[in-house]
């Protein structure tokens, strides 16, 4: 093939090949999003993920240029790229597995850091995750044809590996840069600076999290209990970290079954939650099956404890019938 | 009677007045439709019902008088609570008219009368309720920070301005005959006061139809009792379980309420960590939670002295003035025996010299 003629079927697969990456950026969204469940991937990633088309000149000179291939044109697998960025290495696990689960297409692991790493264990250069998935079977989207076979590339890095791809990409491995030893040794020393940092990172992540752990499991169990029986849809905010820090002491390891047999015993409880859930902020908190039953068995010191004002707790207790002055 | 899940239904009020200079009564003004209150108004209303009437409340249960007469209080709570809404309006009047025929003294203000049904309770039972509220006077700011006075509030915070009494219904059906199927909770704070003048009487017992229930001296022994069993299981040193007797002693015989309540002994006597403690001891007890009348009869002897035992019968009694006055008892470490372990100890002080012995 000419060159004029790789450009002219370039042209014609290019919206097959659009649509193709973007196929793929919302299925492993998708399926990062149930993973992640109740956070949204649109947190989670660091930077929105998009698919980009090769430019022509870079696919040219790669195709006839650079590298020797039997048939350029479809042996080059990163003619739509992908690319989706993640906080921590440990996070990077989660779109793997969304990639690899997915039925759409085969995907092959093209390049794998940790692997890199074992194999050359002195060596701090560029580190990413790289799959080629390509289309099982011809699939429609939206009112295009994907071909049975066709690749995209997938790259998966940390914010931090990003930021050092990023450097590297416009400095050092820029095509008219002679690299120096010096420039690469001071590349390499920032690429081991960032992995040490990753480590950093997520002991951070992982000494928070014991320390939030405990109350977060209680939130995480009181959820469970809060959906069962009521019809109204929890909504967390910053009152549920305030109550569960001031009651979380008196919530031990059957704390869900003592509220439901609570909730059992007195049935229209759970009604006049759920109403004042719709009025209230307050009652969308899973903490506040807690409280009312905390209330209920120790009036005098829930009310001690209580973290927010006088005036939102009363009601609970004329709720449970309990005057609120006295005792 | 709990009055958790309280719900109230149909709600009006009439006005009553103060008798005229020679003893006339004033007729009542009459409401002539229901209440429409908002959710907020609403919630306020039950509030100020449970503070008056919930667990840990002033209110008591009373026994109502047998046989009832025609006109009284406990038929009408009857007629209301099958009523429809044309009837009820109707039939809430006699309640004012009742009111203003039992404030026989002229010294008795008038006020606002509140008559309300709902249900209450787990199981709910249906309810019929009346409030006499006094009027206060107080100010209201608007938007623009003036200022306006106001004569003719009822149901603040003062909560010797108002008296409720609810009827409650066991719900059986058909009815049997009144008094049979229902209860009385009476909460005014004249009966928790110390004056024990007519005037007390004239809301429970003339217009409500009501009377102190017979159990007063069965319940504050069994208030006394259990107590006492309370405060000896107590983790906390003697001297701390003296003090708290001392406290129960001095609740019952010098304290000239005449009502006894676990509410009020807990929050003048009891430290918070204790509170809900005791509260629980007590109602496992089937103690109630609100207010019973005080009568120290059965227990009056007991109460003339307090006693400290030790072994080998050695005794210190004392009446229970004197013994807060003059005695103080202290734990202390003993001399170790053979085995290196120090006892415990205890050592008295009284504030006097031997006076006789014999």
């Amino acid at each position: 093939m000419t060159e004029a003629e790789f450009l002219e079927k370039w042209a014609l697969d290019r919206p097959m090949y659009e649509a193709w990456g973007e196929h793929v950026v919302a299925n492993v969204t998708e399926r990062l999003n149930v993973a992640i469940n109740p956070l949204s991937a649109d947190i989670f990633l660091r930077i929105p993920p998009s698919s980009r088309l090769k430019g022509d000149a870079s696919f040219l000179e790669k195709a006839f240029y650079r590298k020797s291939y039997a048939d350029p044109y479809n042996d080059i697998t990163d003619k739509v790229g992908v690319r989706f960025v993640v906080l921590l290495g440990n996070h990077i696990k989660l779109i793997e597995d969304a990639i690899t689960s997915c039925q759409d297409w085969n995907a092959s692991k093209d390049r794998d850091y940790e692997q890199e790493q074992n194999e050359n264990p002195i060596q701090f250069d560029y580190a990413a995750v790289h799959y080629v998935v390509r289309c099982r079977a011809n699939t429609e989207v939206g009112d295009l044809t994907i071909r049975e076979g066709t690749p995209c590339e997938i790259q998966v890095k940390t914010i931090l590996q990003h930021a050092y791809s990023e450097l590297t990409h416009d400095t050092i491995y820029k095509p008219k840069v002679d690299a120096t030893p010096r420039m690469l040794r001071t590349a390499a020393k920032s690429m081991a600076l960032i992995e040490a940092t990753n480590d950093y990172f997520e002991q951070v992540v992982e000494q928070v999290s014991e320390v939030v752990g405990p109350s977060k499991g209680l939130t995480d169990e009181l959820l469970g209990v809060f959906r069962k029986h009521l019809g109204v849809e929890p909504e967390l905010a910053r009152t549920e970290g305030l109550i569960v820090e001031a009651y979380e002491s008196e919530a031990q390891q059957d704390v869900t079954e003592r509220i439901e047999s609570f909730l059992a015993r007195k049935p229209f409880i759970t009604q006049q939650i759920a109403e004042r859930a719709r009025q209230k902020l307050l009652f969308r908190q899973p903490s506040i099956l807690l409280v009312y039953m905390l209330v209920d068995e120790q009036p005098s010191a829930t009310r001690e404890k209580w973290p927010l004002t006088p005036k939102e707790l009363r009601p609970i207790f004329v709720d449970l019938g309990k005057a609120f002055d006295r005792g | 009677m709990f009055f958790e899940n309280l719900t109230v239904n149909r709600v009006i009020i009439h006005e009553v007045y103060q008798r005229l200079d020679d003893r006339r009564p004033v007729d009542p003004t009459y409401g002539t439709q229901l209440l429409n209150l908002t959710a907020d108004a609403m919630d306020f209303f039950r509030e100020r019902i449970i503070n008056a009437m919930g667990s840990q409340s002033q209110s008591m249960e009373m026994d109502i008088l047998a046989p009832t007469d025609p006109a009284c209080a406990l038929e009408i709570a009857s007629e209301l609570r099958s009523a429809d809404d044309r009837n009820f309006i109707d039939t809430s009047r006699r309640f004012a008219d009742r009111l203003t025929a039992a404030q026989t003294s002229r010294n008795l203000p008038g006020g606002i009368v509140v008559v309300f049904d709902g249900r209450a309770g787990n199981p709910g039972r249906s309810i019929v309720g009346v409030i006499k509220a006094e009027t206060h006077q107080g100010f209201r700011h608007t938007d623009q920070l003036q200022v306006e006075y106001l004569r003719d509030l009822f149901l603040g915070p003062q909560t010797k301005l108002y008296k409720i009494g609810i009827f409650s219904y066991s719900g059986r059906d058909p009815a049997p005959e009144l008094p049979n199927g229902w209860q009385a909770t009476v909460y005014d704070t004249h009966m928790t006061r110390s004056n024990r003048d007519g005037a007390a009487q004239y809301f429970y017992e003339s217009f409500l139809g009501c009377t102190l229930p017979a159990n007063g001296a069965r319940l504050t022994k069994m208030f006394f009792d259990s107590t006492k069993e309370f405060i000896n299981k107590l983790d906390v040193a003697p001297e701390q379980k003296t003090e708290l007797l001392t406290g129960l002693y001095t609740y019952l015989k010098i304290d000239r309420s005449p009502t006894v309540e676990l509410a009020a002994f807990s929050e003048q006597y009891l430290a918070q960590e204790f509170k809900d403690d005791y509260q629980n001891f007590m109602v496992r007890q089937d103690f109630p939670t609100n207010a019973v009348p005080k009568d120290i009869s059965d227990i009056e002897s007991s109460l003339r002295q307090r006693r400290l035992r030790f072994n080998r019968n050695i005794q210190l009694t004392a009446p229970p003035d004197a013994f807060q006055d003059l005695i103080v008892v202290e734990t202390i470490e003993g001399e170790a025996g053979e085995d290196g372990v120090a006892p415990e100890w205890t050592r008295i002080t009284i504030r006097d010299r031997v006076q006789d012995q014999s």
